[in-house]
């Protein structure tokens, strides 16, 4: 008797509901915890405390500054608190219209680019899974060789323009539309996390690759799902480079590109002398660091829930006795 | 048979972990075994194409048996062929004088000039040393780093606490460089910096041999976070009766990570350390350059930031393609290599 | 340069007219609490650090005047890769007697703490915030900077230094002052209509207006009436607003490139930046009354052609990436004595004297009428 059962559609396996726990040893087994067991739970503590400190506090000190006097953040006196405290990193961030378009076009942007990479990369990734498919050598060769070597802007630029797709939504989505680097990593994925024998038992049933895939192999996939998924998402959020050579609107640029001219109106180079140049820089400082707090944001309330696919444990095949 | 009965023989049948092994470390072998006869098994199920019979007959047989194959991986093969290869003709630019007034491809054929230039410039050891140097520390470091992290985490009992430190881990991931640099200029700055207080009256950056740890110790800490999710996710499949059964007899949690954690990673790990040697030249301009200062830069001056410097005055782009060239050149050869090495070493490779 | 002449007052010293004197008065800062605040805070010299790609804006190196190497450090002229000309012969000053010298007092600076010790890694953050302090108490007692209005709420304690001499024993003629004048003023920041445009007439239109005189005036001063009141014949008083760089209220205005004119016969009141830079400019006309427009300082118009520029920066490159970090490591740790013939041969060899030559064929050319 097992746990698995395949009726009609895979029902994904359920990871038996204990206490609250995650941790695989003590889902069955509820063996008390030895010495040496405490003294591990110990030395992790220890450990991941330091961790969370040394990352957390970087992170403290830029949400601080985005409050405080530019100049003192400059001198380090800002080490704990904000020193002289004001929004006007802020006022001047957000009282950009553009933000709003910015934050809009992004939304749409990284969802719709997202969803059109997944839909090709996944079966692109399995296909090329599949042992048995001799021509993967030389597909993956040829992919693998598009990461290092390329024609350029100019080329693309004049591409992009004879297709049409140059000041538009189009060239957010299309261009980026398979990372080879996703790719292998999905790829990898499929070829050493789902046992061959479930294929095994699928062909025996009569069941095509596509219904392979499709009723097995992606339900079991969560993981890599949300993985490449938050890759790709971050990866389009985070797109300065497109907007700035391929858009011309401002209507239409995304979040990083409203937020870098809003970082730019004020600053000046150094070749700017005057009192303009010293007057600017000052509030540079403290934009900057607001503009990673605006920029940031929305994605890390968005991780939590891709969160929950990592931490699911697959049981596949589960015995007893 | 029904479908349930058929899964459930194969499922009996499948993870080869006996009840009544005496030890844990018997696990691995046990993979091993189950990989060669993995081997066997794939002969079995797909018997090889005929060898006789015309190229159109085999043809034939091949889509036959594919299509849904092909159907799936055309699209990126559009895609690819399309964004990526029919731009690449730009390349060779690097092979000619550019002429502005004739386009990309209308200079005249110079072959290797500019490849011979950029060897013989006198400040051609010193950037390559610089290059290799701060690449190769941040990519070990960098590679080593997230599985210790991801083992880490893995670790920790209450969810929720996993949750919050993956957060904190990844955030440091999106800031951009320019305020990292900031920050380590103000964390080292002597006596009010956090760490410079402690150090002396002059700032660390001054101090070409310590160039190179603050760049992969910084590089380290704000990507470990990020880079470890993928080796967590690899982490979240394993197979739960296999702790199950290790815990039954008698593995410890130090052991656990090494029997079962690890070797669940692996080949993760391999792709990803492919991948990585295929970055080894890679030292993004941005960061060295805004770390750069007149006192360290005999060690903080690489490939990128000398073809930005000379591409201020004179535009230069045949000259900075054909750097641009080498780099990625030097790259993908060491990307085959490790590819190569990796099929000789274990199951997996790219290509 | 600009020196803080409340605290000279407070403590009974004259301007400084030799670097020995210069040295003696920044000891006087260093060690005589001239803020008043009971804290030895002051920062004697604040100096910019080496940049490295070349010798930018406000580098210590306008020491070199001093000797009489004029410099020119505007912007990408000539002086930013070394290039001077003296009486009509082009040089580089990183191989010259003079570099030494400056390169050997701003090490003496050093060493006796009248330079912070970090000044060549600090970020221009952290020097503008000792420049500018709290707006109350002053923590610079010298920069190299623009104006006095580089100090914002301070300006009033800092004046013009003007050119010093080497030692006692220089004669005056030989005191010069960087002379970038010309960059400034011929500035290519203007507008161009492109020959593809739809409705010419109306584009020009809208330049004429840019160009006109009251357009003109707001571009570069700020709006009329909020920002400049106009009153008749031609006369605009601008807003003391303008020059607060703290106010949450700037004026909009470009206040330093921009496409336009205003003519001379419109009287500016009020224009504070431009007051500060006369000041400034002021303190050096003895100065730059040994400077030869032609025979010692680069004209602007002197350009290499395309191959020869490639050539030049090309050795730039090299020249200034070895030259630079040695300067630094001398400035920073001394040694200038012992390394200087071996610096010299091997700058040299990576192309210096190339490129001087290259330098002195166009500036011939480009000279002869």
């Amino acid at each position: 008797m097992t746990s698995v059962s395949l009726q009609g559609k895979a029902a994904r396996p359920e990871a038996p509901k204990m206490n609250g726990s995650s941790v695989p040893w003590n889902k069955k087994t509820k063996q008390s915890k030895t010495l040496s067991d405490h003294i591990a739970d110990g030395l992790i503590a220890i450990l991941v405390v330091a961790i969370i400190l040394v990352v957390l506090y970087p992170l403290w000190f830029i949400v601080i500054a985005s409050f405080s006097d530019p100049t003192k953040v400059a001198i380090g006196e800002v080490l704990t608190l904000p020193k002289g405290t004001n929004f006007t990193g802020y006022t001047k961030i957000f009282a950009d219209s553009r933000i709003w378009t910015g934050y809009k076009n992004t939304l749409i942007y990284a969802f719709a680019g997202t969803a059109l990479n997944m839909v090709v990369t996944l079966p692109a990734a399995f296909a090329l899974s599949r042992s048995e498919f001799k021509p993967r050598r030389i597909i993956m060769f040829l992919f693998t060789f598009t990461m290092f070597f390329g024609g350029g802007l100019i080329p693309s630029y004049l591409l992009y323009k004879q297709i049409g797709i140059l000041n538009s939504m189009w060239v957010f989505i299309l261009p980026g539309a398979v990372s080879v680097y996703n790719l292998i990593i999905a790829r990898s994925f499929f070829e050493t996390s789902i046992p061959e024998e479930l294929h095994d038992a699928a062909q025996i049933d009569g069941m095509s690759y596509i219904g392979y895939f499709v009723r097995i192999v992606l339900p079991l996939s969560s993981a890599i799902i949300a993985v490449i998924a938050l890759y790709y998402f971050v990866g389009h959020w985070n797109d300065y480079f497109t907007g700035l050579i391929y858009i011309r609107d401002a209507s239409k640029q995304p979040l990083q590109n409203v937020l870098q001219s809003i970082l730019l109106a004020n600053q000046t180079n150094s070749n700017s002398a005057g009192m303009t140049a010293v007057a600017a820089q000052r509030f540079a400082e403290q934009i900057k660091y607001g503009v990673i707090i605006v920029s940031t944001l929305p994605l890390l309330v968005m991780y939590p829930f891709l969160q929950k696919y990592f931490n699911k444990g697959v049981m596949i095949g589960a015995i007893k006795g | 048979m029904t479908q349930s009965a058929t899964v459930a023989s194969v499922a009996a049948g499948q993870t080869q972990v006996n009840p009544g092994m005496q030890d844990a470390t018997q696990i691995v072998p046990v993979a091993a075994a189950a990989t060669s006869s993995k081997r066997r098994k794939r002969r079995e199920r797909h018997p090889a194409m005929p060898k006789h019979g015309s190229l159109l007959t085999r043809l034939g047989e091949h889509f036959k048996r594919y299509w849904q194959l092909w159907l799936m991986v055309t699209p990126a093969i559009c895609f690819i062929g399309l964004f990526a290869y029919v731009p690449m003709y730009g390349v060779q630019l690097a092979f000619r004088d550019f002429v502005p007034s004739k386009g990309l491809t209308g200079g005249p054929w110079v072959g290797l000039k500019y490849f011979r230039q950029f060897l013989e410039s006198p400040m051609f050891g010193n950037i390559m040393k610089n290059t290799i140097s701060i690449s190769l520390w941040t990519m070990v470091m960098g590679f080593i780093a997230p599985i210790i992290l991801a083992l880490l985490i893995n670790q920790i009992g209450s969810t929720k606490v996993k949750g919050f430190v993956q957060t904190i881990t990844y955030m440091p991931h999106f800031i951009s460089t320019v305020v990292i640099v900031a920050m380590i200029n103000i964390f080292l700055t002597p006596g009010t910096g956090l760490l410079g207080r402690f150090l002396g009256d002059t700032s660390l950056l001054g101090n070409p041999n310590l160039f190179t740890p603050i760049y992969w110790v910084t590089e380290v800490w704000q990507h470990v976070g990020w880079n470890s999710i993928i080796y967590l996710a690899a982490l979240s499949s394993v197979d739960t009766a296999l702790y199950e059964a290790a815990k039954v007899d008698g593995a410890r949690r130090f052991q656990l990570i090494r029997y079962v954690d690890f070797p669940t990673i692996l080949p993760t790990c391999g792709i990803l350390l492919i991948l990585n040697m295929g970055s080894v030249l890679n030292v993004g301009f941005e960061k060295v350059f805004l770390m750069q200062n007149a006192l360290n830069l005999s060690s903080s001056e690489v490939i990128s930031t000398y073809t930005y410097k000379i591409g201020i005055v004179s535009n230069q782009f045949s000259y900075s393609t054909a750097i641009g060239l080498f780099n990625t050149l030097i790259n993908f050869v060491f990307l085959v290599i490790a590819n190569a090495i990796s099929k000789r070493v274990s199951e997996t490779s790219i290509f | 340069m600009f020196i803080n002449k409340t605290w000279l007052d407070k403590l009974g010293l004259k301007m400084p007219t030799t670097w020995d004197e210069l040295t003696k008065v920044l000891t006087a800062f260093k060690t005589q609490d001239p803020n008043g605040n009971g804290k030895a805070d002051e920062v004697p010299f604040n100096m910019r650090r080496i940049d490295t790609t070349g010798f930018s804006l406000w580098n210590p190196f306008v020491l070199l005047n001093s000797l009489g190497i004029t410099t020119s450090f505007a912007g990408t002229s000539p002086s930013f890769q070394g290039i001077y000309v003296k009486d009509g012969k082009v040089g580089n000053f990183l191989e010259s007697d003079e570099y030494k010298s400056v390169v050997k007092y701003l090490h003496s600076l050093m060493e006796q703490g009248l330079i912070p010790a970090d000044a060549l890694t600090r970020e221009d953050s952290a020097i503008t915030a000792d420049t500018v302090s709290d707006g109350k108490t002053a923590k610079s007692g010298m920069i190299v900077g623009w104006a006095t209005t580089d100090f914002e709420k301070l300006q009033d304690q800092y004046v013009a230094l003007p050119s010093l001499k080497a030692t006692a024993s220089t004669p005056d003629s030989e005191v010069t002052w960087d002379a970038s004048q010309d960059l400034t003023e011929l500035s290519n920041h203007a507008i161009a209509v492109s020959k593809n445009a739809p409705n010419k007439e109306a584009v020009y239109k809208v330049v004429n207006a840019l160009y006109s005189e009251k357009v003109s005036i707001q571009q570069y001063y700020g709006d009329i009436p909020e920002d400049v009141t106009s009153s008749d014949n031609s006369t605009y008083t601008v807003n003391d607003r303008c020059f607060d760089s703290s106010t949450k209220d700037p004026c909009k205005a470009t206040a330093d490139r921009f496409a336009g004119w205003i003519p001379d016969s419109a009287t500016i009141k009020n224009d504070k930046a431009s007051e500060a830079l006369r000041e400034a400019d002021s303190a050096y006309t003895k100065a730059f009354a040994n400077v030869d427009e032609t025979k010692d300082v680069m004209p602007i118009y002197v350009r290499p052609d395309v191959d020869d520029q490639t050539t030049i920066t090309n050795n730039n490159t090299a020249v200034l990436n070895y030259a630079l970090t040695k300067t630094a490591t001398w400035i920073q740790k001394g040694g200038v004595d012992a390394d200087w013939d071996a610096y010299v041969k091997k700058l040299d060899s990576v192309g210096l004297t190339q490129n001087v030559k290259l330098w002195q064929k166009y500036y011939d050319e480009y000279t002869k009428n």
